[in-house]
């Protein structure tokens, strides 16, 4: 498998992030992607289209990321979760850890955070 | 923050007009040049590193510079030697504004003494000062030190997303006909609810200014844009709340309000921000 052949599932509640989210990643080889604004749609997302991994951002409407990283998880117990905030105090990191996300990243996501995570995925496991 | 207080202190005392002001700003965007601007013209860091440090500052609030040395992208004989460079924006305006040297210096003079400070001290002023002129200036009585430091770090974010060509004025009583506006709320043992209103024409700009890039429409990007740079500011201001006082708060999602609302100004602070394409407002309402 190559980063090509990964599939991301990009869950934030903003246009913008998810556009500069997706370009770092189509930078470094990526080519699939599902968005979801919020963390509904991203369980319901994730459900139908099993991606290898999830960047899911917190504070979102409709359902937050940490209960929706809670549900996937449910529902996959392997499923890659990176929960990627701009609110990184401590209650948020450790709400985040708890619900069984692998990585807690600040925004913006740094090119050499995304490309160890997409390694990572490569070789399946953190 | 000098700078945009001191726009405003020539307006109000009628040194200048809104009109030679605008055009102030115009040729202080095109003069004024950043740290990192400095830095790369005088091959110190290479384009890339200042944009790293740039991204770094969307959640982090410290100086450009401080972040630089940190990452050992500048030497501190290098700093120096840019601030050293770097004109301080008061000065600048006010060389702009005022050609005799003479009443430049008597304006500058008459500036630091409203604000209570002596203006050598102005290149090193520290967050504490800060607050206390924005306490001076705001002139509302009951504004808690961490209210203060919210609207501190609002000013900062916006001299850094946006950048430093605009002045704050005096709230008006006349309501800004805006078509739209972002907004985010800030809850738990501070409540801060903050929005962001301006004319669609203005939209555009500042759209392109956060992102660092063309914005040609004023649609669903552009509106996100200053939605996320709400975000930015409460989720800093969340982590600074957390990490240096152990209050931990909680943000909401930022929205983007599509109707015209009317606000009830007495029970928010307002802040009117003048740039030489328009004017938009901030308003903040404290619990």
């Amino acid at each position: 498998m190559q980063y090509k052949d990964i599939t991301v599932l990009v869950c934030d509640d903003s246009i913008l992030m998810r556009k500069k989210t997706k370009d770092m990643f189509i930078s470094l080889g990526c080519e699939n992607f599902i968005e979801a604004a919020d963390g509904r749609a991203a369980v319901d997302l994730y459900k139908q289209k099993h991606p290898h991994l999830v960047l899911m951002d917190i504070v979102m409407p409709v359902l937050n990321g940490v209960d929706s990283a809670t549900e996937i998880l449910e529902f996959d117990n392997d499923a890659k979760i990176i929960m990627v905030s701009s609110v990184g105090t401590r209650k948020y990191i450790q709400q985040a850890m708890l619900a069984g996300a692998e990585q807690f990243l600040q925004k913006p996501i740094k090119r050499e955070k995304a490309e160890q995570i997409l390694q990572e995925v490569l070789n399946g496991g953190s | 923050m000098l700078t945009q207080i001191f726009g405003d202190f020539l307006l109000r005392s009628s040194m200048t007009t809104v009109e030679e002001m605008k055009n102030a700003l115009l040729q202080f965007l095109r003069a004024r040049q950043s740290v990192g601007d400095i830095a790369i013209d005088s091959c110190y860091m290479s384009y890339e590193q200042a944009l790293e440090i740039q991204n770094m500052q969307m959640s982090v609030d410290l100086p450009f510079g401080e972040l630089a040395v940190d990452l050992c992208y500048l030497t501190f004989k290098q700093l120096d030697d840019i601030l050293e460079r770097q004109m301080q924006g008061h000065i600048l305006l006010s060389r702009i504004l005022f050609k005799d040297k003479e009443k430049r210096k008597a304006v500058l003079e008459e500036f630091f003494k409203e604000i209570g400070i002596k203006s050598e001290k102005a290149l090193k002023c520290s967050d504490v000062i800060k607050c206390s002129i924005i306490e001076e200036w705001l002139n509302i009585d009951g504004i808690s030190d961490c209210v203060l430091s919210y609207i501190l770090l609002l000013f900062k974010n916006l001299t850094r997303f946006f950048g430093g060509d605009f002045v704050l004025l005096k709230p008006k009583t006349q309501e800004l006909n805006c078509e739209w506006h972002a907004e985010q709320e800030v809850k738990g043992e501070i409540c801060v609810k903050i929005m962001f209103d301006m004319p669609e024409n203005m939209l555009k700009i500042f759209a392109a200014r956060f992102m660092n890039e063309s914005c040609y429409e004023a649609g669903e990007i552009a509106q996100a844009s200053i939605a996320d740079f709400l975000n930015l500011q409460n989720g800093m201001f969340a982590v600074t709340m957390s990490n240096e006082y152990n209050i931990e708060l909680d943000v909401t999602p930022p929205i983007v309000v599509l109707e015209n609302k009317y606000y009830e100004s007495s029970t928010l602070i307002e802040l009117p921000i003048l740039y030489n394409f328009g004017e938009a407002i901030i308003r903040i309402q404290v619990d």
